[in-house]
């Protein structure tokens, strides 16, 4: 059959508004002839994308959408107060340990502190009662 | 529906648990047919967009659906030509999707021929020369739907839609024969 019959059926065949015949026509054709193939897959194509670039939304309006959609949908974690966080485990042990060691340490420490705090003797007080070792006595 | 092996149902859950990759790939299935159907419908760029914005949103958004196989597109256009007929009817201008379609602009320019020799060039023109109602069958038929549902979701009879898809393909088919022809 006549490639240009053929060709002038072709959107009609992508459509699928043609009837049995003619389809068959066309895919007989298209079967034996590979100019005709060619230029119905490059037809087919170009309309399976639909009507162009123009027939998509801007690059601002997917944007947004897509803003819209990640609002609306994602999942945040919620930010508590640091006074309402779970406090974790480790961090509870390390509590524990230091508690218990300032219990422990904390009265020697202020013992300490108190006695370096306490005056001192300016002179020590000789006990002349005694008797002093005879290297010590004086003539 | 379309690229891809997971269907637009499966995609609208993950949507919903918050995956946007699969609202991107959602997206692009949608981008084109969807976008022209709406362009279609309102007339006007701006409108379509925020039409398509709104449309997505509310199918996305609707709570307690669970869709069947097809359910999403047909739930989503469904959505998409309501709003798009609300918008119009708020800016009085619903004459779309009457029954006998207009023929705004019917042979390019030869100057124009020449300057968009490419096949996809004059298929873009050839569809944007198209009446709303040719046009809006034309990117239905490109998404997939079959006459029953393009129908169904214009809500004209089935015979409508025959004619209508008969008449888009002897225009396409004039417009696209300086490209295709031997």
């Amino acid at each position: 059959m006549d490639c240009a019959l053929i060709r002038n059926e072709l959107v009609g065949y992508h459509f699928g508004t043609q009837d049995d015949d003619a389809r068959e026509r066309v895919e007989t054709h298209l079967v034996g002839c590979t100019e005709c193939l060619r230029v119905f897959m490059r037809l087919k194509q170009r309309l399976d994308r639909g009507g162009g670039e123009s027939a998509r939304p801007s690059s601002a309006a997917r944007a947004a959408l897509r803003r819209d959609v990640a609002l609306a949908f994602v999942k945040r974690p919620v930010t508590l107060p640091f006074w309402r966080r779970p406090v974790p485990l480790y961090q509870s042990f390390a509590a524990a340990i230091l508690v218990a060691l300032l219990v422990r340490v904390a009265p020697v420490v202020v013992e300490r502190a108190m006695g370096l705090a306490a005056p001192k003797a300016t002179s020590e007080q000789v006990d002349t009662s005694q008797e002093l070792p005879g290297s010590l006595r004086i003539y | 529906m379309a690229v891809g092996t997971e269907s637009d149902e499966d995609l609208y859950e993950r949507v919903r648990a918050g995956d946007v990759t699969s609202f991107d790939r959602l997206y692009a299935r949608y981008e084109r047919n969807l976008f022209g159907f709406v362009l279609a419908v309102t007339g006007s760029r701006a409108d379509a967009e925020d039409v398509f914005h709104e449309a997505f949103m509310a199918t996305l958004r609707a709570e307690g659906l669970r869709f069947e196989a097809g359910g999403f597109r047909a739930y989503l256009y469904t959505c998409a030509k309501n709003l798009a007929r609300k918008r119009l009817k708020k800016a009085a201008r619903d004459e779309v999707l009457d029954d006998e379609p207009s023929d705004p602009d019917p042979r390019p320019s030869a100057e124009h021929v020449l300057e968009r020799r490419e096949l996809e060039g004059a298929l873009e023109d050839a569809v944007r020369r198209l009446s709303k109602p040719l046009a809006a069958v034309y990117h239905l038929r490109v998404a997939g739907l079959s006459y029953e549902e393009m129908a169904s979701l214009l809500e004209i009879p089935t015979g409508t839609i025959k004619s209508r898809m008969s008449q888009l393909v002897h225009r396409l088919q004039r417009e696209l024969a300086p490209w295709i022809a031997p």
